[in-house]
């Protein structure tokens, strides 16, 4: 998979360059918006990664080019603006998805993700990571045989980070995805902390083998083994 | 226009001079023509006298010339019978007219200088049945000295009162407006750095002085506004640099001491921690940036509060659970309010998580939300937690105000929660204030207005 990071700021090309190295994506960075244009038109690649604020040409100018060239790549916007209005003409100008600055790495991840497998239905109804396994039909969450009772709110909260397991789950994530919150505030955040403490405590704490592990500073992981 | 480029002072003179120099002489002309005639008319009125008390004794005397020496000598006539000289008295004979009135048209010759410069009017006629002409003539230089002296007066009096009215003008005007010049001179001098001066005011019942008053009120809520500003600029950066200065060292402590990965990690997701903490307080400055720059978009609807703050309450119970205490809510159904419900639902839950907070383990919150008669809706929070000092209680709602400063940065605020909750309630007409309340605790109000 080949992503063109498009992006004029230094440290910030060279962090989002390792971390989808590490997470084996191939990345080609481009520091201005000429050159991004150029290699954009000129060889194919998976998924645009488009800063907005770019020296000379600006990211929505590209992006304006890049369809009129009938590029039908799918271009995900990071911007530094989080009025609505930009947001609004980011995806009008064709962009497939945008990302405000500071963003938290596993949220980009979890962004490209979506965007790479866009269209594809990947629905699996049945969940599983080590001895832990759930039915998203019947509802039912078994662990090494032994049926867990978990509520609503946590059986959701669980469905999400299996889906995403072995990936870092940020707490913006689960209150935007779980919660369906449009913003993040402090009160959300303790709620989310409570209620991963309490389905570590129907999930993992019976078992030697945890499963459910905290990076602090970012989020939560659901992974076998050493984080 | 050169008015224009005038000042007040030159300008209001100027005016009120032309005026008065109009005024003045049309007075002046009034006056003039007035007693021009009234002085034309006496002399007039005693030519003819004169004239007619000779016409007289002519006629009674038939005719006899020896009769005229009744009239004395004093007065100046002449009669002729054929162009020569029948009488003449004394006086007319010194006058030696005769020869300047020879041949001349009778009508248009009406009067005469004598050689000491007096000037007489003239009077002729005949007298039909004697076949006599007379010629009369008084002495008219007084009345047009007079005359001519009342127009020298007023000719002079039109420039000494404008040069009197000019001066007068000036100083008047000069005292009238010097307290603009006070005013003009110390608003000079106020700048960003001087805003707790004040504009003199002399006389705080005139215009000026109550453009004054009015000035001062406005520089006073501009001070008011500069010192926020100043205390906001300074608490957020302060604010701000907490963080940063973890980040710093932490990382600089982690690098020093070459240590196990393990510890990397923890001095890594505690810089982390600290990132999250700044870009929570620049999210949280932003909405108000926007608030206060009037950009927030709002998306207002008729919304059922009572399922909001459900919604809300059924969110944070598991918050009020973990503290063992006793959350509950109580409401009419179906209270309506046009509201942004994202802002509004932002606002309740700051609220209520701050009541959760503060509230000791085993403590009571009820939410109650009710309807006044004039259709307005009532948010209440009660808690039975430490409440809040009453002098305190509007303070809270300023921007970086805590009661107690460690308390609530242990516990992750930064500070802005209870300004953002104002905004919230004011953009949508609403208002928010903490209550007395019987016994211990803390009764936040929030009222809205009902849906239209």
């Amino acid at each position: 998979m080949h992503i063109l990071v498009i992006e004029d700021e230094p440290k910030v090309a060279r962090a989002i360059r390792e971390g989808l190295e590490s997470e084996h994506y191939q990345v080609t960075l481009a520091a201005t918006g000429e050159e991004g244009y150029f290699l954009a038109t000129t060889r194919a690649f998976d998924l645009i990664v488009l800063d907005l604020m770019l020296p000379g040409r600006d990211g929505l100018e590209i992006l304006t080019a890049l369809r009129q060239q009938h590029c039908q790549t799918p271009v995900l916007i990071l911007t530094a603006r989080d009025a609505i209005e930009d947001r609004v003409l980011g995806l009008d100008t064709g962009a497939d998805d945008y990302l405000v600055k500071p963003f938290a790495f596993p949220e980009l991840l979890a962004r490209i993700r979506a965007l790479t497998r866009r269209g594809r239905p990947e629905q699996a109804l049945r969940l599983k990571i080590a001895n832990l396994e759930m039915d998203c039909v019947t509802k039912k969450v078994v662990r090494g045989g032994k049926e867990i009772n978990l509520t609503a709110k946590e059986f959701e909260l669980l469905e999400y980070l299996l889906r995403y397991q072995g990936q870092v789950v940020s707490r913006e994530m689960l209150a935007r995805d779980v919660w369906q919150a449009a913003d993040r505030a402090t009160p959300l955040d303790n709620v989310i902390d409570v209620h991963i403490t309490r389905l570590r405590q129907k999930v993992d704490a019976p078992f030697k083998k945890k499963l459910l592990k905290t990076i602090r500073g970012v989020g939560f992981v659901l992974k076998e083994g050493k984080v | 226009m050169i008015l224009h480029r005038l000042n007040i002072r030159h300008r209001l003179i100027l005016w009120n001079t032309s005026v008065l120099m109009i005024i003045l002489i049309v007075i002046f002309l009034g006056i003039y023509f007035f007693m021009h005639n009234r002085l034309e008319s006496m002399v007039q009125n005693r030519l003819d006298s004169g004239y007619k008390t000779i016409e007289d004794v002519i006629i009674n005397s038939r005719g006899d010339i020896c009769d005229f020496y009744h009239l004395g000598q004093n007065i100046l006539y002449q009669v002729k019978r054929d162009g020569k000289v029948v009488y003449q008295t004394e006086m007319w004979e010194e006058a030696q007219w005769t020869a300047a009135l020879e041949g001349k048209d009778f009508d248009s010759f009406t009067s005469l200088q004598s050689e000491e410069g007096r000037l007489y009017k003239l009077k002729r006629g005949t007298v039909p049945e004697y076949d006599l002409e007379v010629a009369f003539a008084t002495d008219a230089t007084d009345s047009i000295e007079s005359n001519r002296n009342l127009a020298l007066i007023l000719i002079a009096g039109i420039p000494g009162t404008l040069i009197l009215a000019l001066l007068g003008g000036y100083f008047l005007a000069g005292r009238a407006l010097s307290p603009i010049k006070a005013i003009t001179r110390k608003a000079q001098e106020i700048t960003a750095e001087s805003l707790s001066e004040r504009l003199p005011v002399q006389n705080p019942h005139d215009e000026i002085g109550h453009l004054a008053t009015v000035f001062n009120d406005t520089l006073a809520r501009i001070e008011n506004s500069f010192q926020q500003l100043r205390r906001f600029t300074a608490d957020a950066s302060h604010e701000l640099r907490t963080p940063l200065t973890s980040i710093r060292s932490v990382g600089e402590v982690a690098l020093q001491k070459s240590v196990d990965q393990k510890t990397y990690q923890e001095a890594i997701g505690s810089m982390l921690e600290e990132t999250e903490r700044l870009t929570h307080l620049v999210d949280n400055l932003l909405v108000l940036a926007r608030g206060d720059a009037g950009k927030a978009r709002l998306n207002p609807h008729s919304t059922d509060l009572g399922a909001l703050v459900r919604a809300v309450v059924d969110e944070l119970r598991i918050l009020a659970e973990e503290k063992n205490q006793t959350l509950s809510v109580s409401f009419q159904p179906s209270i309506m309010v046009t509201i942004d419900a994202a802002t509004i639902r932002q606002a309740l839950s700051n609220v209520l998580h701050n009541a959760i907070m503060y509230t000791q383990q085993g403590g009571q919150i009820d939410v109650l939300i009710s309807k006044t008669e004039d259709g307005h809706a009532i948010v209440d929070v009660i808690d039975n937690g430490p409440g809040i000092p009453a002098s305190d209680r509007s303070k809270v709602f300023e921007r970086f105000y805590r009661i107690d400063k460690a308390r609530s940065r242990a516990e992750g605020g930064v500070g802005l929660g209870l300004a953002i909750v104002r905004w919230a309630v004011e953009v949508n007409k609403g208002a928010i204030a903490f209550q007395d309340k019987n016994g211990p605790g803390t009764h936040c109000r929030i009222t809205l207005p009902a849906a239209r």
